[in-house]
């Protein structure tokens, strides 16, 4: 393996759900409060390279399993790749997610998880629309955001957290909650709508 | 549509990642695990030795006798030992990341640093500590305020007002934020990381100031439990590393706070009447 890394950023909005109740006790140093962390993260890329391969309109799709706190490790991924992305796009993508091109978050969560399922190429279907956005595969997974509604007035209820120092994977979360999240295949599946949800705008870089 | 290459490859032979990612716990752990036997080791060998020295010389002429240069240096050694064996166990899980990421480094032919230079940072900070701890102990071994060198304190109202302050910190902003800080290390690797081998023994060192932040009035608690207690060294130890590593640990915080007030209390109670 090459020992230089190759220079990425991706620029771009994830739609981020989860099993853990809205707001998600990791963004807090807490522990997942489930028990275990089962994420499944939609990532639109707006602007973004891996060395010379322009990612701009990428889609990916990733679903992760921990059986306990993320940093306890043990994770189990998939990844999925739009199937219109380039061979050049794609090994790019799964270099940057495995960890292995360095740069925060993708070079520590990798290292969390110990079974990687991909990447596949697959139709993605994905909606970027702020707290209603979400995604599809077919025979896969679905992901649906749904606003947070305030329990009184039945009225949105818009809640932002905010990193003022910058934040482990984003610095300004959109909080939300879901209608469907679902994913099935191979040794991952879960069912967890009504959990919390992100919706997120990231700017990645190993620079 | 699946695809393949030699980076898919890679990925998809996850049984050999695996095999490395245990036998990597396996070696770290045990590490941690060597190196806290040995601490425990000498601390056994020390409580008994000042426990054999106190029968022979008595108490009274052991707290008399004023202390030379070699016992402030066996103090020193002693207090640094017992704080590795006491921290080294509550610090796995961010030294178990941190290796997970090198391991992975070292695997893909990338720089990659060991775990002992985070964990020297860490043990730097803690030995520091340990020097401040030796000056306080002789400090009040001079006011005759312990029942002897290793002992505990000998006055009820310092002894009863360091669990006061004990308990009291156990609810503050710094316990909450440095606890935070030590329960989730993916947070803190993921956004303070730097890389190289001095990046790795500073990143040892912020993690070690978050950690002495945390529990310095616990070991400072030794003043009342006896230095050389090893029961209550021992059960220190393992409250530090309950409060870090169970998903309710912050709350267990909470109500040791409360416990330790009411101890206090009763030690000042005890000492007026």
């Amino acid at each position: 393996m090459a020992a230089t890394q190759t220079p990425y950023r991706i620029k771009g909005n994830q739609l981020e759900t989860c099993n853990c109740d809205a707001g998600c006790n990791c963004n807090f140093g807490g522990f997942p409060d489930q028990g275990g962390c089962h994420g499944l993260i939609g990532i639109q890329v707006d602007e973004g390279n891996f060395g010379d391969v322009n990612l701009a309109g990428v889609k990916f799709v990733l679903a992760v399993k921990w059986p306990g706190a993320i940093h306890e490790g043990d994770g189990a991924a998939a990844v999925f790749i739009d199937e219109s992305a380039s061979e050049a796009q794609v090994g790019g993508i799964a270099t940057i997610l495995t960890g292995q091109a360095g740069g925060m978050p993708w070079e520590v969560l990798a290292s969390t998880v110990s079974s990687v399922d991909g990447p596949h190429l697959k139709h993605i279907e994905m909606d970027v629309n702020g707290r209603n956005s979400g995604f599809k595969i077919d025979g896969v997974c679905e992901a649906r955001l749904t606003p947070l509604v305030n329990p009184v007035t039945g009225e949105d209820n818009e809640v932002d957290i905010v990193f003022p120092g910058g934040g482990l994977i984003w610095d300004v979360g959109h909080s939300c909650t879901t209608s469907i999240m679902n994913f099935n295949l191979g040794d991952i599946k879960f069912d967890h709508k009504g959990q919390s949800a992100f919706f997120a705008p990231i700017d990645w870089t190993n620079q | 549509m699946d695809f393949h290459g030699p980076i898919f490859d890679l990925m998809q032979n996850t049984d050999h990642i695996e095999s490395i990612v245990k036998n990597d716990k396996v070696i770290v752990i045990s590490g941690v695990v060597a190196v806290a036997a040995i601490a425990w080791g000498y601390m056994v060998f020390v409580s008994q030795s000042n426990a054999e020295m106190n029968t022979s010389m008595g108490m009274t002429m052991g707290n008399v006798r004023p202390w030379s240069g070699v016992d402030f240096s066996l103090m020193f050694v002693m207090w640094a030992v017992m704080m590795v064996g006491m921290m080294i166990p509550s610090a796995a899980p961010m030294l178990l990341l941190f290796a997970s990421v090198n391991r992975k480094r070292r695997q893909e032919s990338r720089p990659f640093v060991p775990t002992s230079i985070f964990l020297s940072g860490y043990l730097f900070v803690w030995t520091g500590f340990a020097l401040v701890a030796t000056l306080g102990n002789w400090g009040l071994h001079q006011a005759s305020l312990l029942t002897s060198m290793m002992g505990g304190s000998s006055s009820g109202y310092l002894g009863g007002g360091l669990l006061l302050v004990a308990g009291a910190f156990q609810w503050s902003q710094l316990k909450y934020a440095c606890l935070t800080h030590c329960r989730s290390p993916l947070s803190f690797l993921m956004s303070d990381w730097r890389d190289g081998t001095r990046g790795a023994f500073l990143m040892g060192l912020v993690h070690g100031k978050y950690c002495l932040g945390c529990c310095w009035i616990l070991m400072a608690l030794l003043f009342v439990l006896g230095v050389m207690n090893l029961v209550w060294i021992a059960a220190l130890a393992a409250f530090v590393l309950a409060e870090k590593v169970i998903p309710a640990g912050d709350k267990v915080t909470k109500v040791t706070g409360v416990l330790l007030i009411g101890w206090g209390v009763c030690a000042i109670l005890d000492a007026y009447i």
